[in-house]
């Protein structure tokens, strides 16, 4: 099994324990990776100010990966929503298919053919792989560790072109994460959206958006908030380190990237899956697993 | 290259605006009107028939939308709410109604970088060397990123004009 990585932007500048610890992984899972060089960004941020600029950057990736005869994979919700989107766009119109690729080629030489397979990491563990294949490799299990998952709307949002889970109420997750032989509590705030997209336009949104899911959680207690998004992820993280600094309200909700979780399953050390770059320390994760 | 501009009345037809019939389902379902009631998406929704497109373009509230696609996944008109208001982004930006600064930031990053660091907050700076650093010390490869190929695409659109 082997998958083209696309990198995308925020987590190579700033998730690196959600890259290290997606790698090891996948190592340990017998996947393999291979770097996708020469990429952009996938286009997701200019998908709704202006639509032939998000088209033409998603293509241009889409023509890059299509280079490496391999299914793409990404960690990101927005990356892999843009370009399954843009996938399914100029498979179902030939016009602008044909559009788009004589821009491609008129500018750089690159040209869309047979387009590949867009995938998250959530996709290959799930589908790929299989949950059954993943509880035999589990060495450690996660027996009275209570966590909160946070899917996140773009991996299931539109359901017209992400149809991978339940677009109202996924749980994919959960069962990833109970596997483990961990629990997935259930909370009423679950499928809020963690409200990262308010920043810049409707701070006060996103601040109250972040503190409605922190105090359930502080209230119901769990060991860690697992994500699979770049965007939720920093969200919750340095959004608590900004409310515990200006507002003095300490939540102490850990944010953790599924792939750390799996890992420690796995027998992967907390080094190895980046646990020391978590900013909010899982204190028992750590204590159990020193 | 030229870019089509869009006819934003039939854009917006094409995506089932006539279709909605206020039943509230999105405005239910939308996690920012929850918290702050000026952000309306079916009374947005019933100004679009009302007072038509113009009017609309020009009011704050539409950039309040967070583009969860929860109200279009729930729409029981199949109303295609959160890509009309893409549609009412472009088309405000395109007329200088409204320069966002969250997309100017963004914006900025990827024209100069090929990319975008700043998911949190609408920021964005380049892979900056003590990153390339910690990512050695990691032993993870450095990213080759195609810096001039972003600005080219975003040249030939013509968005840098618009947000530059």
């Amino acid at each position: 099994m082997k998958y083209a990585l696309f990198l995308g932007c925020v987590i190579p500048a700033k998730l690196l324990n959600y890259e290290i610890s997606t790698r090891n992984v996948f190592k340990e899972l017998g996947v393999e990776l291979e770097y996708m060089n020469d990429f952009i960004c996938c286009g997701f941020p200019f998908e709704s100010i202006s639509e032939e600029t998000w088209l033409r950057m998603a293509a241009y990736n889409l023509a890059i990966a299509s280079r490496y005869n391999l299914d793409i994979v990404s960690m990101c919700n927005g990356c892999v929503n843009s370009l399954i989107h843009a996938k399914k766009v100029l498979e179902e119109d030939s016009k602008k298919k044909e559009e788009i690729n004589n821009f491609l080629k008129e500018n750089f030489n690159i040209e869309l053919s047979n387009i590949p397979n867009v995938k998250h990491v959530i996709h290959v563990l799930y589908n790929d792989i299989g949950k059954e294949k993943i509880r035999e490799k589990v060495k450690n299990e996660l027996k009275d560790f209570r966590f909160a998952v946070h899917v996140g709307c773009h991996i299931v949002r539109p359901s017209t072109y992400m149809n991978f889970d339940n677009p109202i109420e996924p749980e994919k997750l959960d069962e990833l994460v109970e596997i483990l032989g961990a629990e997935s509590v259930r909370y009423t705030t679950k499928y809020l959206c963690c409200g990262n997209y308010a920043r810049g336009i409707n701070d006060k949104v996103s601040i109250e958006l972040l503190k409605r899911k922190m105090e359930e959680l502080k209230n119901i207690g769990v060991d860690g908030l697992i994500t699979i998004c770049p965007a939720c992820y920093l969200q919750y993280e340095m959004g608590q380190l900004e409310i515990r600094m200006k507002e003095k309200i300490s939540y102490d909700i850990p944010v953790i990237h599924y792939t750390q979780i799996l890992g420690l399953a796995l027998g992967i050390s907390p080094k190895e899956l980046g646990f020391d770059l978590n900013k909010i320390k899982p204190k028992k994760i750590l204590e159990k697993f020193k | 290259m030229e870019v089509n501009v869009l006819d934003i009345k039939e854009e917006v037809k094409k995506l089932n605006a006539l279709l909605c019939y206020q039943c509230g389902t999105c405005t239910g379902t939308c996690p920012v009107a929850r918290i702050d009631t000026r952000f309306n998406p079916r009374r947005i929704l019933n100004e679009l028939k009302i007072k038509g497109i113009e009017e609309v373009l020009k009011m704050e509230e539409i950039w309040y939308c967070i583009e969860c696609f929860l109200c279009m996944e729930k729409c029981p008109q199949n109303v295609k709410i959160t890509e009309i208001f893409f549609k009412l982004y472009e088309e405000a930006i395109r007329r200088g109604i409204k320069k966002p600064q969250k997309y100017v930031g963004l914006f900025k990053a990827i024209y100069s970088t090929g990319i975008s660091t700043g998911a949190y907050g609408g920021r964005g700076e380049p892979l900056s060397g003590m990153i390339l650093k910690k990512r050695e010390t990691m032993g993870l490869p450095k990213p080759k990123i195609s810096q001039d190929a972003a600005k080219k695409i975003i040249e030939s659109t013509g968005l840098n004009k618009l947000l530059g």
